[in-house]
């Protein structure tokens, strides 16, 4: 009885030491498992989304080409790739990602039907700056938010609208980046 | 082509035919690509949605004329539901005239709001017609669900409304 006893602890005790080193390395794993360079990982962005699960933008690669990849963490805390950005254009080394969630519902009679707004986001990343990534408002369309980070060669371009998306997918960031002279393919 | 995504929405005496909706890869990319119709052939890995909802709930208490509000007695339930769901298609493909494979790898983001009214929503006729005749009229005119499909209609969420049974369930 005894010896069945430890023998129980043991394998619990094992169990939940398994289960912490898993959930510890889970976003590695799953980036690993999906094909993605698993020791070239940056956390870009976080968050909560729209149902309440935890969720991270990732920069990583897969061979020689940079990726920007949706993490998201299931019920079990484990993280799994949620899905992928792509490149902005064929051939450029401008990669981009999208996310939303809620940003609010109104209404002031009861009798109207409430209007919802959303946070509309894209993400780019590119690592050919060849000098200080220089964007101002005036290049972008009214209602956009943005958000620049840049470490050398390597930047990323954050855009927020809370109005239609359709403002976001008509910027084209690859372009004025080059018109500019920030980037060079 | 490709739906994006459907919706259809479901009360007790049936479906509620102004909350079907169908949205087409057409209709969500179409203004910023050319060269795409109706009929083009398009591939689409991964699309993905959220939502939010909101119910309004209608309590209709009825008493008879020559009767105080002591006597009134909660006779109709009907709700509505307003829902807005976004989606997002990372990247797709689609067959160009030339029958060759384009890659789109922008981000395309849209939304549309589904209005769910069922019939004898709010009605005051109907609160009447219950109260006089409860077991045969129906004291209920709620969105009992709310169902969202994607491409070749696989079920990509169902929204539950809150369905009141008295006032003090709406919090």
């Amino acid at each position: 009885m005894k010896r069945a006893c430890i023998v129980s602890l043991i394998v619990i005790a094992i169990a939940a030491v398994a289960y912490l080193a898993f959930s510890f390395n889970s976003l590695r794993i799953a980036v690993k498992s999906a094909d993605y360079d698993p020791n070239d990982i940056a956390v870009l962005e976080r968050g909560f989304n729209d149902n309440g699960k935890e969720f991270r933008i990732i920069k990583t690669r897969k061979g020689d080409n940079l990726a920007l990849v949706y993490m998201e963490k299931n019920n079990m805390g484990f993280w799994t790739v949620s899905y992928t950005g792509g490149n902005t254009s064929p051939g450029t080394r401008l990669v981009s990602i999208g996310w939303f969630k809620n940003a609010g519902i109104r209404r002031y009679e009861v009798s109207e039907n409430p209007s919802f707004s959303s946070e509309w986001h894209i993400l780019y990343y590119g690592n050919n700056a060849i000098k200080p990534i220089d964007i101002t408002p005036e290049q972008l369309p009214r209602g956009i938010a943005f958000n620049i980070q840049q470490a050398g060669s390597d930047f990323s371009i954050h855009l927020i609208s809370y109005e239609t998306p359709d403002i976001l997918n008509q910027i084209d960031i690859h372009s004025l980046l080059i018109d500019t002279n920030c980037i060079k393919e | 082509m490709l739906a994006v995504f459907e919706s259809a929405a479901w009360s007790g005496i049936g479906s509620i035919p102004g909350a079907s909706l169908f949205v087409s890869v057409y209709d969500a990319v179409s203004s910023g690509i050319s060269g795409i119709s109706r009929t083009t052939e398009v591939n689409v890995p991964h699309i993905t949605y959220s939502w939010s909802q909101a119910t309004t709930a209608s309590f209709a208490y009825v008493r008879k004329e020559n009767e105080s509000d002591d006597y009134q007695w909660l006779s109709y339930i009907s709700t509505k539901v307003v829902a807005a769901v976004g989606y997002q298609i990372p990247s797709f493909e689609y067959e160009n005239t030339d029958g060759q494979w384009v890659v789109v790898p922008t981000v395309t983001q849209g939304s549309r709001t589904i209005y769910a009214t069922p019939s004898g929503y709010d009605s005051i006729y109907s609160a009447v017609m219950a109260y006089r005749d409860p077991y045969s009229y129906p004291s209920r005119a709620t969105v009992d669900y709310i169902d969202i499909s994607g491409p070749e209609n696989k079920e990509v969420e169902t929204i539950w409304p809150v369905s009141p049974q008295f006032p003090a369930h709406i919090y």
